[in-house]
């Protein structure tokens, strides 16, 4: 049984008097994947909000690799290695793709403060952005500005800005969203690439059932901010509640 | 097809704002006030002069800082008319000295200051002046004032008010011949005697900023040292339209002399208004404020007959010789207007360069100090003597009451002259006492 | 425009400007020049901060009128040696900064630009309140300038400008440089990043402080006074239409507004005492057709997609 990387325990999260997550309790392990499912509205991205540190839960606590993380600013939970993807594109717009993700890699460097040296001087960081931009197949796009992109485009430079960062456990929020059905592959198989490498550990929002069945080690269904089931796909698709919420009671796929 | 639209809308836009400038640009340069930059001295010989006199020398430079554009170019103008009309006095309608012409330049200082010390540059080094005279604004002279020192050039200040002009900040080659800022107030209840004002009660009302707050309060000091007693300082916000709170308090504090130190349009008439209004001064108390310049007297109209305050300068105060010719000859030159607030002052500036240009001999620096200091002449308010130890023009004082002209507006009569051995403000240039 | 063409134009301007003392003796030239290098000095500063980090701030005026009055008071009141002064002002300059930092850390957008408006005004305030130590509405005259004639301020002035501006363009794009225009482009993400953004806003907060303290240094030494208006919001806005003129984020492009400002300023006033208003016409036609400023228009004739590279 590997370690755990992070850990979610007894979340809620109220905003006012709605209950938005209501004790949602779970873990990733070191190289697990897990995706999470749900409805929309469910709480899926407040949950990465809450662990990313961009909001502050109502009461429970978040665990990354042993450490209390619950309530710190989000660069230093970034500085621990969890880094995580927007389901609505988050990009620097007037800067140029290669920008976009030298920035990123360039964050986990120590010179960063530096202000005398030229930025070019540092090729490490336009090594690792050429080689990120190579993986999520945006070569030859380096000098277009991100908001001149195309949006499936665009999905894939929020990958490469996630995967520049460096961190060894992977939030993804939604990648393929607002694709079209041929993009969608593309951009998943990078997805799967990753995994391959048996280097990251990965959490995963998603909609689209039949390709997350066979990538994931473990799947978690949200439905109106309650963890309605956290279990391996088979365990999953046989979950009577599970069944009943969100396959729409009966259909198995498979 | 709508961003085609937009784009003839820009070109429109374009072409009338290029009219626009244009038309504004031809009509700045029709106006009748000399526009900066400018050597024009309103045409020598009139009726009044005699023959054109020989040239016998280089002509004597005068560099004069003014307020031609900006938040104070009314008073710019004002300084402007009253200077030139005082060389013409001076100089008999010749304009020279000696027969040397003079040659007059004016340079806008935008009512910036750093604009004023551009342009006292240009006169002092580019244009190499042999005297410098002007500008209102006490922080430009305290700015040029050590400027013109370092080269060796006199500094008339005719208007510029501040008391370290002649006090604190000192040297030499400045000169004053305007009134500063302690005889103004001195002025302001100098027509009580001490015995008067012993013990009366007064209010002080300024505005609320520090400008009012400072001006009230050297009232009240003033008050205090004569053996008057302040009852209360009351001051009202910037831009209050109704007074009547404040106007309740006064009355029940029934003082002899309601003092102000009064700025904007609020102060100047809605407040004597409604004083009016309130039947404030129907138990027989005076209302004590400084006179200013037309447009104040203009906005303040009926509402303002009876004030009482110290009067820089109106021409219906005061009856010499060289007022007479102030008011004539600035209404030969400047379109049969009347000489208005500084004027009364930048010609007396100006008849004081002449004057010390003829005593010296030239334009020597040195020579013009000693030729100006303890200088004693006759000119608008009657007699000056530009004190040696600090260079501050001694001079006598009107306070002024305002009156019905007649015609429904405002004009101001002499309520009293402080003479001049009335002034005993003390020398404050340091070392010199 | 290829980079050596632009080194080749770069230092030709700067022969020509240091060569005019030589060519042309008039003083007041000479003062309006080193008139233009201070305020492109303080244009650069705040350029840093609109351009380049994205922060609005509407009290920048504070670091170049406190630096005046404080070389004003100790040099002229107290008789420091003008060194003292300029530590002071820089320790002044630092506290200022702290708590601008401060500010950008509670507020964001609309309320910090209302917040750093309220300081500057409260800073104008006590200017002309505190009679005793600023003089009040007068100023504090007497200032010395430390040079000893005109024409070694002016290739003093323009040398600091050079160096400003050299020092500026290699800040924006170091590394540090890169994190400030990347909290301009999306302030929320490149936290997430994992940078501390409250530490680099610091930073070039302070950097641009003390390069507007030393604009204003070097403007009481021309000017031998400091007086309120150098601390009014007025100020503020005078600087940021330079930059915005000439074009904000570019660096050359503030230099470029103070020139055309001040050069607008003398020769229209010469011909109409209207001039203000010709020129704020001006200023919006130009905003019409070259929201990029008057550094857009280059841009556009040497590139015709002007990439933001760097």
């Amino acid at each position: 049984m590997s370690e755990e990387v992070l850990r979610v325990q007894n979340l809620k999260k109220s905003f006012g008097g709605i209950r938005v997550l209501e004790d949602v309790d779970f873990s990733l392990r070191k190289g697990e994947f897990k995706t999470i499912i749900g409805p929309n509205g469910a709480g899926k991205t407040t949950i990465y909000n809450i662990v990313s540190g961009v909001m502050k839960p109502t009461s429970g606590k978040i665990f990354c690799k042993g450490q209390d993380i619950t309530g710190l600013p989000p660069y230093k939970i970034a500085n621990l290695g969890l880094s995580r993807s927007f389901q609505i594109t988050n990009l620097f717009p007037d800067l140029t793709v290669l920008e976009n993700v030298r920035i990123a890699a360039q964050a986990k460097g120590k010179d960063s403060l530096k202000i005398l040296l030229d930025y070019k001087h540092f090729k490490n960081y336009f090594e690792t952005a050429n080689k990120i931009l190579t993986m999520v197949h945006l070569t030859g796009k380096e000098d277009l500005l991100a908001k001149d992109l195309s949006h499936a485009e665009k999905r894939k430079l929020e990958m490469g800005i996630l995967l520049a960062m460096g961190g060894d456990i992977l939030l993804f929020d939604e990648p393929t969203a607002g694709l079209s059905a041929e993009e969608v592959p593309e951009l998943f198989k990078i997805i799967e690439e990753i995994k391959d490498t048996k280097e990251k550990s990965i959490l995963l929002i998603e909609h689209k059932i039949n390709i997350i069945l066979g990538i994931s080690d473990t799947i978690a269904v949200l439905q109106n901010g309650v963890l309605i089931g956290d279990d391996t796909p088979e365990k999953i698709q046989q979950n009577q509640a599970v069944q009943d919420a969100y396959f729409g009671g009966g259909a198995v796929l498979g | 097809m709508k961003s085609a639209m937009k784009k003839s809308y820009r070109y429109i836009a374009l072409v009338l704002a290029i009219l626009m400038i244009g038309a504004l640009a031809l009509a700045g340069c029709n106006k009748s006030e000399p526009a900066a930059g400018s050597s024009a001295a309103p045409a020598a010989g009139s009726s009044e002069a005699a023959e054109e006199p020989e040239v016998t020398g280089p002509p004597i430079k005068i560099g004069l800082l003014n307020e031609t554009s900006g938040a104070y170019e009314q008073w710019g103008k004002m300084e402007l008319q009253g200077f030139f009309s005082g060389l013409y006095y001076a100089t008999d309608g010749t304009m020279a000295i000696d027969g040397r012409p003079l040659e007059v330049i004016v340079e806008d200082t935008t009512c910036d200051v750093g604009v004023g010390v551009q342009k006292a540059t240009k006169l002092l080094e580019d244009d190499k002046v042999d005297i410098l005279s002007g500008t209102c604004i006490s922080s430009i002279a305290l700015a040029v004032m050590d400027m013109a020192a370092e080269k060796g050039v006199p500094y008339v200040i005719n208007c510029a008010a501040s008391d370290d002009i002649t006090g604190a900040n000192f040297n030499e080659y400045t000169f004053r011949t305007g009134r500063n800022l302690t005889m103004a107030a001195e002025a302001g209840l100098g027509f009580l005697n001490e015995d008067e004002i012993e013990g009366t009660t007064w209010v002080v009302l300024a505005p609320d900023y520090a400008g009012g707050r400072s001006g009230g309060e050297s009232l009240g000091a003033g008050v205090e040292a004569r053996g008057g007693k302040v009852l209360d300082y009351i001051y009202p916000p910037m831009d209050c339209t109704d007074f009547t709170s404040y106007i309740q308090k006064i009355k029940s504090l029934n003082p002899d002399y309601l003092c102000a130190a009064i700025v904007g349009n609020n102060f100047i008439v809605k407040f004597p208004q409604q004083l009016k209004e309130l039947g404030a001064l129907d138990n027989g108390m005076q209302y004590v404020t400084s006179i200013a310049d037309f447009d104040f007297l203009k906005t303040v109209g009926e509402a303002g007959i009876g004030q009482i305050g110290e009067a820089l300068y109106h021409y219906n105060c005061w009856d010499t010789p060289a007022n007479d010719a102030l008011i004539q000859i600035h209404q030969e030159l400047y379109n049969g207007e009347y000489p208005d607030f500084w004027a009364g002052e930048s010609f007396v500036g100006a008849q004081a360069i002449v004057l010390g240009i003829q005593k010296a001999g030239g334009t020597d620096g040195q020579a013009f100090i000693k030729a100006l200091e303890g200088l004693e002449f006759e000119s608008v308010k009657g007699t000056y003597i530009i004190r040696a130890e600090d260079h501050q023009a001694l001079q006598p004082m009107a306070v002024g009451r305002i009156i019905s002209d007649g015609n429904g507006g405002a004009t101001v009569e002499a309520a009293a002259i402080i003479p001049l051995e009335g002034m005993t403000f003390p020398v404050t240039a340091p070392g010199r006492a | 425009m290829k980079t050596k063409n632009k080194l080749v134009l770069a230092l030709a301007l700067l022969a020509a400007v240091l060569v005019v003392p030589a060519l042309i003796g008039s003083s007041y030239i000479h003062s309006i020049i080193i008139t233009i290098c201070i305020y492109s000095i303080f244009a650069i500063s705040y350029d840093l901060l609109l351009g380049y980090t994205g922060i609005v701030s509407f009290g920048h005026t504070v670091y170049f009128g406190v630096a005046a009055y404080v070389v004003a008071f100790t040099t002229v009141k107290l008789h420091w040696p003008f060194l003292a002064a300029v530590g002071m002002v820089i320790v002044v300059c630092v506290a200022i900064s702290f708590i601008f930092s401060l500010v950008t850390l509670r507020t964001k957008n609309v309320y910090f630009s209302m917040v750093t408006m309220a300081i500057g005004q409260l800073f104008y305030v006590m200017s002309t309140k505190l009679y005793a130590i600023t003089g009040g509405d007068d100023g504090l005259p007497g200032v010395k300038s430390i040079f000893p004639n005109k024409t070694v301020f002016y290739i003093a002035a323009v040398l600091i400008l050079v160096c400003v501006y050299l020092f500026s363009k290699r800040l924006v794009n170091s590394p540090a440089g890169r994190v400030l225009q990347g909290v301009k482009e999306n302030d929320a993400r490149i936290g997430m990043l994992g940078y501390n953004t409250f530490k680099f806003k610091s930073i070039v907060i302070q950097i641009s402080g003390l390069l507007a303290g030393l604009a204003g240094i070097l403007y009481v030494n021309l000017n031998g006074i400091a007086t309120p208006s150098i601390l009014n919001s007025s100020m503020t806005l005078q600087i940021l239409f330079m930059v915005i003129l000439g074009g904000v984020g570019t660096l050359h492009g503030p230099v470029i507004g103070a020139a055309i400002m001040q050069i607008a300023s003398i020769v229209l006033s010469g011909f109409t005492t209207r001039w203000m208003l010709i020129f704020g016409i001006g200023f919006v036609v130009v905003m019409l057709f070259f929201p990029k400023g008057v550094a857009g228009v280059f841009d556009r004739f040497s590139q015709p997609n002007q990439l933001r590279k760097e």
